[in-house]
């Protein structure tokens, strides 16, 4: 079900096409597809970091007549333990119901009488909200913005009511949901130690237990402005924008500051299998493998090999298990971008009078196939080609560029480093795809999630 | 999708034409040029030149609605062979040949038309229409992948059923549409794609996919007049006299009276899915605009009253929305949510008082006012990116409305009138005569459900 306006949406497994690819307009129109330049040093947008700790990162970009304004908090599913699973991404809720100024629905209320737009996401590693809306509502939305980051309300009525929503929200992406339901099975599997093993959207128990109390407690922590990023892209005048910036926000108190994330996963030694009992039509399997976090230089590589065996159909897994075998009905890979070591993932499905062992074999055999056999020029020439389209497809937008603004700056504590990441993709060599397959994809480093479809 | 987990991080992909906005929401598309060629296709190319990419489309009057009984899914499997083999390529050499440069070409079948969507850096335009013309004029249709097609289809339509809301709304629509050509789904049934012949996918291939009637849209990074010359050099040698039979009988706009509680069953369902509707008007309505404004009131939006009442004020459900199907030859209006079992009952009587609340009730100013801003506010970044404008641009076509109307779209909402928006409510948004289809645990809401009208329940497993 669609519950937001229009707007394009991708399945998850293209997530990482998205986020993987990103380019400044000013800098695009400067390129042509597969030329390689010499980046500029620094992306065209003024950096200020008011004295409560807030960073904010301001873009003019005058091609339309609107506005994307982002907030992103240092804080994801990863900051939470056991107990309190699914807080953060409730929290984000609950950053819509109600704050000192305006209460309960009017943020909403007052966003679209003016025709503006908002939605929000909670990841592992970060929580962003944004507004789109014409230029002159700007000072509207600092307004709005800045009075949930001061004085959420957390109204007990509505920590009930939205706690109810998220259930909801739980039941549908997952309980009733044979992906959902597979991939919270390969999280639990794959990592021992840390939290990225639970779901985002937290486990059910804990979504009847959380407090209010649980989320005072979080938001003081985590939802202070030196826990975030101010964005704004589009059509302003900077000068003024940072006069309404300073209005808004510089009476926000700083906290002290949480302290890092010390789990590490230990290292995976030997394979890990579940089965999963769920109704279902297909068998279906779902590996990760475990790879590196988004500063690691073999990142790019293993993007690379998610191109060469999922993007399109003249992708390995599709045709190989797709068409040359019949096997399968869907194959796709993911490698995933995060802060801590995540997971490389092949996800199929199955067609209904074939297994999920059939299928299991027939991806091993492609992973090991690479690993000792490297890919084809071609693949690897495909690959950056679709890179450099994707660099343009994916951030045409004053919301696609402030979103990407922020990730950076989560992932890599420098939004300029967008500007040498497609140097980076340039510069993979078939050399190193062959590498990191040979290293990462070890029969011991895998933990796969099998679906038993019950009647 | 408000509020979401990951996901949502790979939404947004947009590309942004020179639009030119007033202050008043007013939007004015990039300049361009319509053409026709010979054979009657009609040609659209739009110069946009914010990136270097070049976005095509051609939209085909060969949808579902032209399966003909006992041949539902054959416009859906044609559209899927079309990249599977052609003009002597076999199908991986024509994907190695889109996708090497970058580039992405799909085949959407719909009720009323199919469309061939291709993406590539503009510097490729010449490849994007000589693989794109190669498709759609020289298929091949080889036995194997016909086969292979077939079997990919049948086990897809199995697996729907492994997706609630798919399922429910799936058969909300064939419910309420019965035998009428929009009533199954696109992609057909089991059965009759299981049994259907590489005959059958070239009769109707002959039949409708024809330069008469279809329509090419170009937008992105490229010199108009050398566009239309490529387009003119692969597509003027298109042959094809327009189907004889085309036209498909008006579905009545009229509702079907009564009310009829629809269950399907699912036994390991932990939360319920709801529609409630009815049969409506077609794409070409006058009411269009006012019924915009009227279903963005009641479930449009995070503000909507079906949204408050059902999100917001009790923690029913994750979303809640109403919203108009609008075809060629008619539509339907339906309610969409969806909650946990034990709130089912709940959950449809909050909705029917909606419904009941906005068919008797007139829409305060204020209201009325808040949802017209909504609408205009965000209209343009529904014309963000070249694929929504070749979007628009066939689709306005096919439905024999001109390009202006995106320019005028604002001021037609602006101009709708709660005397209207009561009026069309009264007359589309039924409240004592509606399907309601509820896919659930039967045994455990059966209680729940009394009293709501006529029962029919079937199970899960005797879904097509």
């Amino acid at each position: 079900m669609h519950l937001c306006k229009s707007r394009a949406r991708r399945s998850l497994a293209a997530l990482a096409l998205v986020v993987l690819v990103s380019v400044p307009l000013a800098y695009a129109g400067a390129l042509n597809a597969g030329e390689t330049k010499a980046a500029p040093a620094k992306l065209a947008a003024t950096v200020e970091t008011l004295k409560n700790g807030l960073k904010v990162i301001l873009m003019e970009d005058h091609s339309v007549p609107v506005i994307s304004r982002w907030t992103f908090y240092r804080v994801g599913s990863e900051n939470e333990r056991p107990g309190i699973t699914g807080i953060s991404h409730f929290m984000e809720h609950m950053m819509f119901n109600g704050a000192g100024t305006y209460g309960p629905k009017e943020f909403d209320r007052i966003l679209e009488s003016n025709g503006g737009y908002s939605n929000a996401f909670t990841s592992e590693d970060m929580t962003g909200y944004y507004e789109d809306f014409a230029s002159n509502v700007l000072e509207l939305c600092i307004d709005l913005d800045s009075d949930r980051m001061k004085s959420l309300a957390l109204d007990p009525k509505y920590v009930v009511s939205e706690m109810d929503v998220v259930k909801e929200e739980r039941r549908m992406r997952t309980d009733n949901s044979v992906e959902g339901a597979m991939y919270e099975e390969l999280g639990a599997l794959a990592y021992k130690a840390h939290p990225y093993g639970w779901p985002v959207i937290g486990w059910m128990s804990d979504l009847e237990k959380i407090t209010r109390d649980d989320a005072v407690k979080y938001y003081k922590t985590y939802y202070a402005p030196n826990n975030a990023i101010l964005i704004i892209v589009g059509d302003f005048d900077t000068k003024k924008a940072i006069e309404l910036v300073h209005k808004y926000y510089d009476d926000i108190p700083a906290q002290t500051p949480p302290g890092p994330v010390r789990t590490v996963e230990p290292e995976q030694l030997g394979e890990r299998r579940a089965e999963l009992h769920k109704a279902a039509e297909m068998p279906a399997v779902l590996i990760g493998y475990h790879i590196p976090d988004v500063k690691s230089n073999d990142i790019y590589a293993l993007d690379v090999l998610q191109y060469v065996l999922s993007e399109g159909e003249s992708s390995r897994l599709y045709r190989k298990l797709v068409r040359d075998l019949g096997i399968a009905v869907y194959a796709g890979a993911n490698a995933s971008w995060n802060i801590a070591p995540a997971l490389f993932t092949v996800d199929v499905k199955a067609k209904p009078d074939k297994t999920a062992a059939e299928c299991e074999t027939a991806v091993y055999g492609i992973l090991a196939d690479i690993a000792a056999n490297g890919i084809t020029p071609a693949e690897l020439a495909k690959a950056k080609n679709q890179v450099a389209a994707n660099f343009y497809r994916s951030m045409q937008t004053v919301n696609g560029k402030a979103r990407k603004i922020g990730t950076y700056e989560i992932y890599f504590g420098d939004f300029n480093e967008i500007l040498k990441v497609r140097d980076r993709y340039q510069a993979v060599t078939a050399d190193d795809v062959k590498r990191v397959a040979g290293k990462y994809f070890a029969p011991k480093n895998r933990s796969v999630v099998t679906l038993v479809p019950e009647a | 999708m408000k509020r979401v987990m990951f996901l949502a991080m790979a939404t947004l992909v947009a590309l942004l034409p020179a639009l030119a906005m007033a202050e008043t929401g007013a939007v004015k598309l990039p300049p361009h040029k319509e053409y026709a060629l010979k054979n009657g296709l009609k040609v659209f190319i739009m110069e946009s030149r914010e990136v270097p990419l070049v976005t095509l489309q051609l939209l085909v009057p060969a949808g579902s609605a032209m399966d003909g009984p006992g041949a539902e899914g054959v416009a859906n499997l044609t559209g899927r062979l079309l990249t599977k083999g052609a003009g002597g390529l076999t199908a991986d050499q024509i994907a190695e040949s889109i996708e090497e440069v970058g580039g992405v070409i799909n085949v959407d079948t719909g009720r009323d038309y199919a469309t061939v969507n291709g993406d590539f850096l503009a510097k490729d335009l010449g490849r994007a229409l000589d693989i794109m013309g190669t498709i759609v004029l020289a298929p091949d249709f080889p036995k194997e992948d016909f086969d292979r097609e077939k079997g990919l289809v049948v086990a897809e339509i199995q697996g729907t059923k492994e997706q609630p809301s798919a399922i429910a709304t799936r058969e909300f629509v064939r419910v309420l549409d019965g035998s009428h050509p929009y009533g199954h789904p696109v992609d057909g049934s089991e059965e009759t794609v299981g049994a259907m012949t590489r005959e059958n996918v070239t009769g109707f291939y002959k039949k409708y996919y024809v330069p008469a009637g279809a329509i090419l849209a170009v937008v992105g990074d490229v010199d108009g007049g050398k566009a239309f010359e490529l387009v003119k050099a692969k597509f003027g040698g298109w042959k094809g006299e327009a189907a004889k039979a085309a036209g498909i009988p008006a579905l009545a706009p009229k509702k079907i009276p009564g009310r009829t509680l629809f269950v399907i069953n699912k036994d390991d369902a932990t939360q319920s899915q709801i529609r409630i509707g009815n049969l409506s008007v077609g794409r070409n309505t006058p009411d269009y605009f006012p019924l915009l404004v009227t279903n963005s009131v009641l479930g449009g939006g995070f503000t909507s009253r079906l949204m408050d009442e059902i999100r917001v004020n009790r923690g029913l459900s994750y979303g809640a929305r109403s919203g108009l199907t609008q075809l060629k030859a008619g539509g339907l209006f339906g309610v969409y949510t969806y909650t946990k079992n034990k709130s089912l009952r709940e959950t449809i009587d909050v909705a029917l008082e909606q419904l009941r609340k906005i068919r008797t009730e007139k829409i305060s100013d204020v209201e009325l006012a808040k949802s017209k801003k909504y609408i205009t506010g965000l209209f343009p970044f529904d014309i963000e990116r070249n694929g929504d404008l070749v979007g628009w641009i066939t689709d306005l076509t096919y439905y024999g409305l001109p390009l202006g109307f995106v320019e005028t779209y604002c001021a037609n909402v602006d101009k709708v009138t709660s005397d209207e928006a009561q009026r069309v409510a009264g007359e589309q948004m039924w409240l004592d005569d509606n399907l309601i289809l509820v896919l659930t645990k039967y045994e455990e809401t059966k209680g729940q459900l009394t009293g709501l009208g006529k029962v029919e329940t079937i199970s899960i497993d005797e879904v097509k």
